[in-house]
Protein backbone atom coordinates (compact mmCIF):
# COMPACT_ATOMS: atom_id res chain seq x y z
CA UNK A 1 0.00 0.00 0.00
CA UNK A 2 1.47 3.38 -1.01
CA UNK A 3 2.03 6.21 1.47
CA UNK A 4 -0.69 8.18 -0.26
CA UNK A 5 -3.19 5.34 0.04
CA UNK A 6 -2.28 4.92 3.73
CA UNK A 7 -2.85 8.63 4.30
CA UNK A 8 -6.26 8.51 2.65
CA UNK A 9 -7.27 5.50 4.74
CA UNK A 10 -6.21 7.40 7.89
CA UNK A 11 -8.22 10.43 6.81
CA UNK A 12 -11.30 8.35 6.02
CA UNK A 13 -11.03 6.73 9.44
CA UNK A 14 -10.51 10.05 11.25
CA UNK A 15 -13.45 11.76 9.57
CA UNK A 16 -15.80 8.81 9.77
CA UNK A 17 -17.67 9.89 12.90
CA UNK A 18 -16.15 13.26 13.71
CA UNK A 19 -16.36 16.52 11.76
CA UNK A 20 -13.15 16.93 9.71
CA UNK A 21 -11.24 20.17 10.23
CA UNK A 22 -11.86 21.19 6.63
CA UNK A 23 -15.59 21.36 7.30
CA UNK A 24 -15.11 23.76 10.19
CA UNK A 25 -12.73 25.87 8.10
CA UNK A 26 -15.23 26.07 5.29
CA UNK A 27 -18.09 26.99 7.63
CA UNK A 28 -16.08 29.73 9.35
CA UNK A 29 -14.64 31.22 6.20
CA UNK A 30 -16.66 33.60 4.14
CA UNK A 31 -15.36 35.45 1.12
CA UNK A 32 -18.28 37.84 1.57
CA UNK A 33 -20.52 38.44 4.55
CA UNK A 34 -23.92 36.81 4.21
CA UNK A 35 -22.85 34.36 1.51
CA UNK A 36 -22.08 31.42 3.81
CA UNK A 37 -24.94 29.34 2.47
CA UNK A 38 -23.68 29.63 -1.10
CA UNK A 39 -20.22 28.60 0.07
CA UNK A 40 -21.66 25.60 1.91
CA UNK A 41 -23.69 24.59 -1.15
CA UNK A 42 -20.73 25.00 -3.51
CA UNK A 43 -18.45 22.90 -1.28
CA UNK A 44 -21.17 20.23 -1.19
CA UNK A 45 -21.60 20.51 -4.95
CA UNK A 46 -17.87 20.11 -5.67
CA UNK A 47 -17.73 16.98 -3.54
CA UNK A 48 -20.79 15.66 -5.35
CA UNK A 49 -19.11 16.38 -8.67
CA UNK A 50 -16.06 14.32 -7.73
CA UNK A 51 -18.04 11.53 -6.15
CA UNK A 52 -20.32 11.18 -9.14
CA UNK A 53 -17.71 11.64 -11.84
CA UNK A 54 -14.90 9.50 -10.43
CA UNK A 55 -17.17 6.52 -9.93
CA UNK A 56 -18.08 6.08 -13.65
CA UNK A 57 -14.39 6.33 -14.55
CA UNK A 58 -13.60 3.75 -11.87
CA UNK A 59 -16.24 1.42 -13.34
CA UNK A 60 -14.87 1.79 -16.87
CA UNK A 61 -11.38 1.12 -15.47
CA UNK A 62 -12.62 -2.00 -13.70
CA UNK A 63 -14.11 -3.23 -16.98
CA UNK A 64 -10.56 -3.70 -18.26
CA UNK A 65 -11.30 -2.88 -21.90
CA UNK A 66 -10.21 0.74 -21.85
CA UNK A 67 -7.10 2.76 -22.55
CA UNK A 68 -5.01 3.47 -19.42
CA UNK A 69 -3.70 6.89 -20.42
CA UNK A 70 -7.14 8.07 -21.56
CA UNK A 71 -8.62 7.12 -18.20
CA UNK A 72 -5.81 8.84 -16.30
CA UNK A 73 -6.41 11.99 -18.33
CA UNK A 74 -10.18 11.80 -17.75
CA UNK A 75 -9.77 11.38 -13.98
CA UNK A 76 -7.17 14.10 -13.60
CA UNK A 77 -9.12 16.44 -15.85
CA UNK A 78 -11.92 16.32 -13.31
CA UNK A 79 -9.81 16.38 -10.14
CA UNK A 80 -7.65 19.39 -11.12
CA UNK A 81 -10.40 22.04 -11.44
CA UNK A 82 -12.20 20.66 -8.38
CA UNK A 83 -9.02 20.93 -6.28
CA UNK A 84 -8.82 24.56 -7.26
CA UNK A 85 -12.41 25.15 -6.14
CA UNK A 86 -11.69 23.74 -2.66
CA UNK A 87 -8.95 26.30 -2.25
CA UNK A 88 -11.62 28.98 -2.65
CA UNK A 89 -13.76 27.42 0.08
CA UNK A 90 -10.76 27.07 2.44
CA UNK A 91 -10.88 23.27 2.45
CA UNK A 92 -7.12 23.06 2.56
CA UNK A 93 -6.73 19.37 3.40
CA UNK A 94 -9.04 18.40 0.55
CA UNK A 95 -7.14 20.66 -1.83
CA UNK A 96 -3.83 19.09 -0.84
CA UNK A 97 -5.16 15.52 -1.08
CA UNK A 98 -6.60 16.15 -4.52
CA UNK A 99 -3.51 17.77 -5.98
CA UNK A 100 -1.41 14.85 -4.73
CA UNK A 101 -3.95 12.37 -6.07
CA UNK A 102 -3.25 13.73 -9.55
CA UNK A 103 0.38 12.74 -9.11
CA UNK A 104 -0.62 9.32 -7.76
CA UNK A 105 -2.97 8.69 -10.69
CA UNK A 106 -0.32 9.75 -13.20
CA UNK A 107 2.03 7.16 -11.70
CA UNK A 108 -0.34 4.19 -12.11
CA UNK A 109 1.08 1.58 -14.47
CA UNK A 110 -1.94 -0.66 -14.91
CA UNK A 111 -5.73 -0.51 -14.99
CA UNK A 112 -5.79 -2.39 -11.66
CA UNK A 113 -3.59 0.12 -9.84
CA UNK A 114 -5.53 3.00 -11.43
CA UNK A 115 -8.85 1.54 -10.30
CA UNK A 116 -7.52 1.10 -6.76
CA UNK A 117 -6.20 4.69 -6.62
CA UNK A 118 -9.35 6.26 -8.05
CA UNK A 119 -11.47 4.25 -5.65
CA UNK A 120 -9.60 5.30 -2.53
CA UNK A 121 -9.75 8.97 -3.61
CA UNK A 122 -13.44 8.58 -4.31
CA UNK A 123 -13.98 6.98 -0.87
CA UNK A 124 -12.21 9.93 0.78
CA UNK A 125 -14.50 12.26 -1.15
CA UNK A 126 -17.53 10.21 -0.07
CA UNK A 127 -16.51 10.71 3.57
CA UNK A 128 -16.10 14.47 3.06
CA UNK A 129 -19.44 14.66 1.25
CA UNK A 130 -21.25 13.12 4.21
CA UNK A 131 -19.36 15.37 6.64
CA UNK A 132 -20.40 18.51 4.74
CA UNK A 133 -23.94 17.15 4.47
CA UNK A 134 -24.21 16.63 8.25
CA UNK A 135 -23.13 20.24 8.82
CA UNK A 136 -26.14 21.53 6.88
CA UNK A 137 -29.36 22.25 8.78
CA UNK A 138 -31.60 20.47 6.28
CA UNK A 139 -34.86 20.40 8.18
CA UNK A 140 -34.93 24.09 9.09
CA UNK A 141 -33.67 25.09 5.65
CA UNK A 142 -36.35 23.06 3.88
CA UNK A 143 -39.01 24.81 5.94
CA UNK A 144 -37.58 28.26 5.22
CA UNK A 145 -37.21 27.51 1.52
CA UNK A 146 -40.83 26.40 1.27
CA UNK A 147 -41.91 29.58 3.05
CA UNK A 148 -39.86 31.86 0.77
CA UNK A 149 -40.94 30.05 -2.40
CA UNK A 150 -44.61 30.82 -1.77
CA UNK A 151 -44.07 34.41 -2.92
CA UNK A 152 -41.07 33.95 -5.20
CA UNK A 153 -41.50 34.29 -8.96
CA UNK A 154 -38.34 33.47 -10.97
CA UNK A 155 -37.29 36.27 -13.36
CA UNK A 156 -37.49 33.96 -16.39
CA UNK A 157 -41.04 32.76 -15.73
CA UNK A 158 -42.72 35.51 -17.75
CA UNK A 159 -43.93 33.89 -20.96
CA UNK A 160 -43.09 30.36 -19.81
CA UNK A 161 -45.57 27.61 -20.58
CA UNK A 162 -46.62 25.44 -17.64
CA UNK A 163 -47.30 21.88 -18.72
CA UNK A 164 -46.20 20.31 -15.46
CA UNK A 165 -49.69 19.18 -14.46
CA UNK A 166 -50.47 17.57 -17.81
CA UNK B 1 -10.91 51.41 -29.76
CA UNK B 2 -13.67 48.83 -29.63
CA UNK B 3 -16.04 48.93 -26.69
CA UNK B 4 -18.05 46.23 -25.01
CA UNK B 5 -21.55 47.58 -24.43
CA UNK B 6 -24.03 46.34 -21.83
CA UNK B 7 -27.58 47.66 -22.05
CA UNK B 8 -29.83 47.13 -19.02
CA UNK B 9 -31.92 49.18 -16.61
CA UNK B 10 -32.47 51.52 -19.57
CA UNK B 11 -28.79 52.49 -19.66
CA UNK B 12 -25.81 51.82 -21.93
CA UNK B 13 -22.63 50.92 -20.03
CA UNK B 14 -19.25 50.50 -21.70
CA UNK B 15 -15.87 48.85 -21.17
CA UNK B 16 -12.71 48.82 -23.27
CA UNK B 17 -12.02 45.69 -25.33
CA UNK B 18 -8.48 44.34 -24.85
CA UNK B 19 -7.95 43.39 -28.50
CA UNK B 20 -4.17 43.15 -28.13
CA UNK B 21 -4.07 41.06 -24.95
CA UNK B 22 -6.92 38.71 -25.91
CA UNK B 23 -7.45 38.94 -29.70
CA UNK B 24 -9.09 35.52 -30.16
CA UNK B 25 -11.55 36.03 -27.32
CA UNK B 26 -12.42 39.54 -28.50
CA UNK B 27 -13.04 38.23 -32.01
CA UNK B 28 -15.29 35.43 -30.70
CA UNK B 29 -17.25 37.84 -28.50
CA UNK B 30 -17.76 40.27 -31.37
CA UNK B 31 -18.89 37.47 -33.69
CA UNK B 32 -21.63 36.45 -31.23
CA UNK B 33 -22.88 40.02 -30.65
CA UNK B 34 -25.40 41.49 -30.30
CA UNK B 35 -27.33 39.12 -28.04
CA UNK B 36 -29.71 39.36 -25.13
CA UNK B 37 -29.24 37.33 -21.99
CA UNK B 38 -29.68 37.70 -18.21
CA UNK B 39 -27.41 38.78 -15.38
CA UNK B 40 -26.74 36.13 -12.78
CA UNK B 41 -25.03 37.03 -9.49
CA UNK B 42 -21.95 35.11 -8.31
CA UNK B 43 -22.57 33.07 -5.20
CA UNK B 44 -19.47 33.17 -3.01
CA UNK B 45 -18.15 36.72 -3.45
CA UNK B 46 -19.53 40.22 -3.56
CA UNK B 47 -19.80 42.33 -6.67
CA UNK B 48 -19.35 39.72 -9.37
CA UNK B 49 -22.03 39.29 -12.00
CA UNK B 50 -21.95 37.11 -15.05
CA UNK B 51 -24.15 36.43 -18.05
CA UNK B 52 -24.54 33.22 -20.07
CA UNK B 53 -23.61 33.49 -23.75
CA UNK B 54 -23.31 31.32 -26.85
CA UNK B 55 -19.75 32.48 -27.52
CA UNK B 56 -17.38 29.80 -28.78
CA UNK B 57 -14.05 31.27 -27.74
CA UNK B 58 -10.56 29.81 -27.57
CA UNK B 59 -10.25 26.56 -25.63
CA UNK B 60 -7.49 27.95 -23.46
CA UNK B 61 -7.42 31.01 -21.22
CA UNK B 62 -5.86 33.53 -23.52
CA UNK B 63 -5.14 36.23 -20.93
CA UNK B 64 -5.29 34.50 -17.52
CA UNK B 65 -4.01 37.28 -15.30
CA UNK B 66 -5.05 37.50 -11.63
CA UNK B 67 -8.29 39.43 -11.73
CA UNK B 68 -8.90 42.80 -10.15
CA UNK B 69 -12.14 44.78 -9.93
CA UNK B 70 -12.87 46.34 -13.29
CA UNK B 71 -11.78 43.26 -15.26
CA UNK B 72 -14.18 41.42 -17.55
CA UNK B 73 -13.44 37.78 -18.31
CA UNK B 74 -14.79 35.03 -20.50
CA UNK B 75 -15.06 31.45 -19.27
CA UNK B 76 -15.39 28.80 -21.95
CA UNK B 77 -16.76 26.02 -19.73
CA UNK B 78 -19.95 27.78 -18.60
CA UNK B 79 -19.76 30.09 -21.65
CA UNK B 80 -20.22 33.19 -19.53
CA UNK B 81 -18.95 36.75 -19.47
CA UNK B 82 -17.97 37.68 -15.92
CA UNK B 83 -17.63 41.22 -14.53
CA UNK B 84 -15.85 42.15 -11.29
CA UNK B 85 -16.73 45.55 -9.92
CA UNK B 86 -16.52 47.77 -6.86
CA UNK B 87 -14.85 46.71 -3.64
CA UNK B 88 -14.23 42.96 -3.82
CA UNK B 89 -11.61 40.25 -4.19
CA UNK B 90 -11.96 38.02 -7.27
CA UNK B 91 -11.17 34.37 -6.59
CA UNK B 92 -8.79 33.60 -9.42
CA UNK B 93 -7.46 34.29 -12.87
CA UNK B 94 -10.09 34.43 -15.57
CA UNK B 95 -9.54 35.05 -19.26
CA UNK B 96 -9.62 38.86 -19.27
CA UNK B 97 -10.73 40.35 -22.59
CA UNK B 98 -12.17 43.72 -21.58
CA UNK B 99 -11.76 46.21 -18.76
CA UNK B 100 -13.73 49.07 -17.24
CA UNK B 101 -12.02 52.39 -16.66
CA UNK B 102 -12.56 53.61 -13.05
CA UNK B 103 -15.39 55.85 -14.27
CA UNK B 104 -17.01 53.07 -16.31
CA UNK B 105 -16.72 50.69 -13.36
CA UNK B 106 -18.36 53.18 -11.01
CA UNK B 107 -21.34 53.48 -13.37
CA UNK B 108 -21.55 49.69 -13.78
CA UNK B 109 -21.25 49.15 -10.03
CA UNK B 110 -24.14 51.50 -9.36
CA UNK B 111 -26.42 49.47 -11.63
CA UNK B 112 -25.34 46.01 -10.49
CA UNK B 113 -24.62 46.35 -6.77
CA UNK B 114 -28.19 45.32 -5.89
CA UNK B 115 -28.30 42.28 -8.14
CA UNK B 116 -27.94 39.73 -5.36
CA UNK B 117 -31.53 40.68 -4.57
CA UNK B 118 -32.53 41.20 -8.22
CA UNK B 119 -30.89 38.37 -10.12
CA UNK B 120 -31.98 37.55 -13.67
CA UNK B 121 -32.19 41.10 -15.02
CA UNK B 122 -32.18 41.05 -18.88
CA UNK B 123 -29.11 42.57 -20.55
CA UNK B 124 -28.15 43.12 -24.18
CA UNK B 125 -24.46 42.72 -25.02
CA UNK B 126 -22.82 44.30 -28.06
CA UNK B 127 -19.45 45.39 -29.39
CA UNK B 128 -19.29 48.90 -30.83
CA UNK B 129 -16.66 51.26 -32.18
CA UNK B 130 -15.74 54.15 -29.90
CA UNK B 131 -17.80 57.23 -30.74
CA UNK C 1 -26.27 18.17 -38.51
CA UNK C 2 -27.84 15.14 -36.77
CA UNK C 3 -31.40 15.14 -35.41
CA UNK C 4 -30.19 15.14 -31.78
CA UNK C 5 -27.89 18.09 -32.52
CA UNK C 6 -30.75 20.03 -34.11
CA UNK C 7 -32.98 19.24 -31.15
CA UNK C 8 -30.34 20.40 -28.67
CA UNK C 9 -29.96 23.70 -30.54
CA UNK C 10 -33.74 24.22 -30.48
CA UNK C 11 -33.88 23.48 -26.75
CA UNK C 12 -30.98 25.84 -25.97
CA UNK C 13 -32.70 28.60 -27.89
CA UNK C 14 -36.09 27.95 -26.27
CA UNK C 15 -34.69 27.98 -22.74
CA UNK C 16 -32.37 30.91 -23.22
CA UNK C 17 -34.57 33.65 -21.76
CA UNK C 18 -37.64 31.71 -20.60
CA UNK C 19 -37.90 29.11 -17.81
CA UNK C 20 -37.83 25.62 -19.40
CA UNK C 21 -40.78 23.36 -18.59
CA UNK C 22 -38.52 20.92 -16.77
CA UNK C 23 -37.67 23.57 -14.17
CA UNK C 24 -41.34 24.09 -13.34
CA UNK C 25 -41.91 20.32 -13.21
CA UNK C 26 -39.00 19.91 -10.83
CA UNK C 27 -40.14 22.79 -8.60
CA UNK C 28 -43.69 21.47 -8.38
CA UNK C 29 -42.76 17.88 -7.73
CA UNK C 30 -42.57 16.88 -4.03
CA UNK C 31 -44.05 20.24 -3.14
CA UNK C 32 -46.21 18.73 -0.42
CA UNK C 33 -43.46 16.71 1.27
CA UNK C 34 -41.48 19.64 2.60
CA UNK C 35 -38.34 18.52 0.79
CA UNK C 36 -38.56 20.83 -2.20
CA UNK C 37 -35.30 22.54 -1.24
CA UNK C 38 -33.36 19.29 -1.39
CA UNK C 39 -34.86 18.47 -4.74
CA UNK C 40 -33.93 21.87 -6.15
CA UNK C 41 -30.40 21.52 -4.77
CA UNK C 42 -29.85 18.05 -6.22
CA UNK C 43 -31.14 19.12 -9.62
CA UNK C 44 -28.72 22.09 -9.48
CA UNK C 45 -25.82 19.87 -8.41
CA UNK C 46 -26.50 17.37 -11.17
CA UNK C 47 -26.43 20.06 -13.83
CA UNK C 48 -23.28 21.56 -12.33
CA UNK C 49 -21.37 18.29 -12.22
CA UNK C 50 -22.41 17.24 -15.70
CA UNK C 51 -21.42 20.57 -17.24
CA UNK C 52 -17.98 20.25 -15.62
CA UNK C 53 -17.42 16.60 -16.53
CA UNK C 54 -18.55 16.93 -20.10
CA UNK C 55 -16.35 19.95 -20.61
CA UNK C 56 -13.29 18.02 -19.43
CA UNK C 57 -14.18 15.15 -21.74
CA UNK C 58 -14.75 17.60 -24.60
CA UNK C 59 -11.28 19.08 -24.09
CA UNK C 60 -9.66 15.65 -24.07
CA UNK C 61 -11.40 14.80 -27.34
CA UNK C 62 -10.24 18.06 -28.87
CA UNK C 63 -6.69 17.27 -27.77
CA UNK C 64 -6.85 14.23 -30.03
CA UNK C 65 -4.58 11.99 -27.94
CA UNK C 66 -7.22 9.80 -26.31
CA UNK C 67 -8.92 6.58 -27.24
CA UNK C 68 -12.27 7.08 -29.00
CA UNK C 69 -14.09 4.10 -27.48
CA UNK C 70 -12.88 4.88 -23.96
CA UNK C 71 -14.10 8.46 -24.27
CA UNK C 72 -17.48 7.28 -25.52
CA UNK C 73 -17.72 4.99 -22.49
CA UNK C 74 -16.86 7.62 -19.88
CA UNK C 75 -19.00 10.37 -21.45
CA UNK C 76 -21.93 7.99 -21.93
CA UNK C 77 -21.68 6.80 -18.35
CA UNK C 78 -21.76 10.39 -17.06
CA UNK C 79 -24.82 11.24 -19.18
CA UNK C 80 -26.72 8.09 -18.23
CA UNK C 81 -26.09 8.65 -14.51
CA UNK C 82 -27.55 12.17 -14.61
CA UNK C 83 -30.41 11.03 -16.86
CA UNK C 84 -31.41 8.61 -14.14
CA UNK C 85 -31.32 11.35 -11.48
CA UNK C 86 -33.31 13.67 -13.75
CA UNK C 87 -36.09 11.09 -13.82
CA UNK C 88 -36.41 11.20 -10.04
CA UNK C 89 -36.47 15.02 -10.15
CA UNK C 90 -39.24 14.95 -12.76
CA UNK C 91 -37.00 16.68 -15.28
CA UNK C 92 -38.37 14.56 -18.04
CA UNK C 93 -36.97 16.47 -21.00
CA UNK C 94 -33.46 16.41 -19.55
CA UNK C 95 -33.78 12.69 -18.89
CA UNK C 96 -34.90 12.00 -22.45
CA UNK C 97 -32.25 14.24 -24.03
CA UNK C 98 -29.45 12.67 -22.01
CA UNK C 99 -30.42 9.07 -22.65
CA UNK C 100 -30.69 9.78 -26.38
CA UNK C 101 -27.44 11.76 -26.43
CA UNK C 102 -25.61 8.93 -24.67
CA UNK C 103 -26.91 6.56 -27.34
CA UNK C 104 -25.87 8.98 -30.09
CA UNK C 105 -22.27 8.98 -28.81
CA UNK C 106 -21.93 5.42 -30.10
CA UNK C 107 -22.42 6.64 -33.65
CA UNK C 108 -19.50 9.08 -33.55
CA UNK C 109 -16.81 7.98 -35.99
CA UNK C 110 -13.90 10.04 -34.74
CA UNK C 111 -12.80 12.25 -31.84
CA UNK C 112 -13.79 15.41 -33.69
CA UNK C 113 -17.35 14.25 -34.13
CA UNK C 114 -17.46 13.07 -30.52
CA UNK C 115 -16.15 16.45 -29.31
CA UNK C 116 -18.88 18.28 -31.25
CA UNK C 117 -21.66 16.17 -29.76
CA UNK C 118 -20.31 16.34 -26.20
CA UNK C 119 -20.01 20.13 -26.46
CA UNK C 120 -23.57 20.43 -27.72
CA UNK C 121 -24.91 18.40 -24.81
CA UNK C 122 -22.72 20.39 -22.43
CA UNK C 123 -24.15 23.67 -23.79
CA UNK C 124 -27.68 22.36 -23.25
CA UNK C 125 -26.73 21.46 -19.67
CA UNK C 126 -25.21 24.95 -19.20
CA UNK C 127 -28.55 26.45 -20.21
CA UNK C 128 -30.41 24.21 -17.76
CA UNK C 129 -27.93 25.05 -14.98
CA UNK C 130 -28.56 28.77 -15.39
CA UNK C 131 -32.32 28.21 -15.59
CA UNK C 132 -32.29 26.28 -12.29
CA UNK C 133 -30.05 28.89 -10.69
CA UNK C 134 -32.47 31.68 -11.62
CA UNK C 135 -35.35 29.72 -10.06
CA UNK C 136 -33.75 29.96 -6.60
CA UNK C 137 -34.32 32.93 -4.24
CA UNK C 138 -30.64 33.17 -3.25
CA UNK C 139 -30.84 36.35 -1.24
CA UNK C 140 -33.83 35.40 0.94
CA UNK C 141 -32.75 31.83 1.58
CA UNK C 142 -29.20 32.96 2.44
CA UNK C 143 -30.61 35.23 5.14
CA UNK C 144 -32.59 32.32 6.55
CA UNK C 145 -29.47 30.11 6.53
CA UNK C 146 -27.49 32.68 8.52
CA UNK C 147 -30.23 32.84 11.16
CA UNK C 148 -30.56 29.06 11.39
CA UNK C 149 -26.79 28.54 11.61
CA UNK C 150 -26.56 30.66 14.76
CA UNK C 151 -28.07 27.87 16.85
CA UNK C 152 -27.17 24.84 14.77
CA UNK C 153 -24.51 22.43 16.04
CA UNK C 154 -23.66 19.63 13.57
CA UNK C 155 -24.15 16.16 15.07
CA UNK C 156 -20.55 15.15 14.30
CA UNK C 157 -18.92 18.13 16.05
CA UNK C 158 -18.61 16.43 19.44
CA UNK C 159 -14.94 15.61 19.89
CA UNK C 160 -13.86 17.46 16.75
CA UNK C 161 -10.69 19.55 16.94
CA UNK C 162 -10.94 23.14 15.79
CA UNK C 163 -7.68 24.32 14.29
CA UNK C 164 -9.11 26.68 11.76
CA UNK C 165 -8.13 29.86 13.63
CA UNK C 166 -4.53 28.75 14.12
Amino acid sequence: MSEFTKELERRIDAGWLTEPQDVRRMLKHSAAEGRNMAQHIYAYMDLWLLQESLYPIYRVTMGGNADLDTLKAAANGIIGPAANNFRATKMEDTTSVLYRSITAISGCDSLESLAATIRVVQRFINMMFYAVDLAFPWDAMCQEYSRVMKDFVPPHRAGAVDVSDQ
Amino acid sequence: MKKLKFTFHGKDLYADMLTEEAPLTCEAVEKACPFTTRWVHAKIVYNEVFCPTTIEGPKFRENPIPNVPGDIGFYDLPQCICCWHGDMKPLGAGNVFARFTPEQMAAFHEETVGMWEETGCPVTVDVVEEV
Amino acid sequence: MSEITKELERRIEAGWMVEPQDVRRMLKHNDDMGRSFSQWLYAYMDMSQLQEILYQHYQLCLGGKVDLETMKAVAGSAMNTVASSARSNKMEDVMSVLYRSAAALNGCKDLEELADLIRKVQRFINMMFYAIDLAFPWSEVSKAYNEIRKDFVPPHRAGAVDVCDL
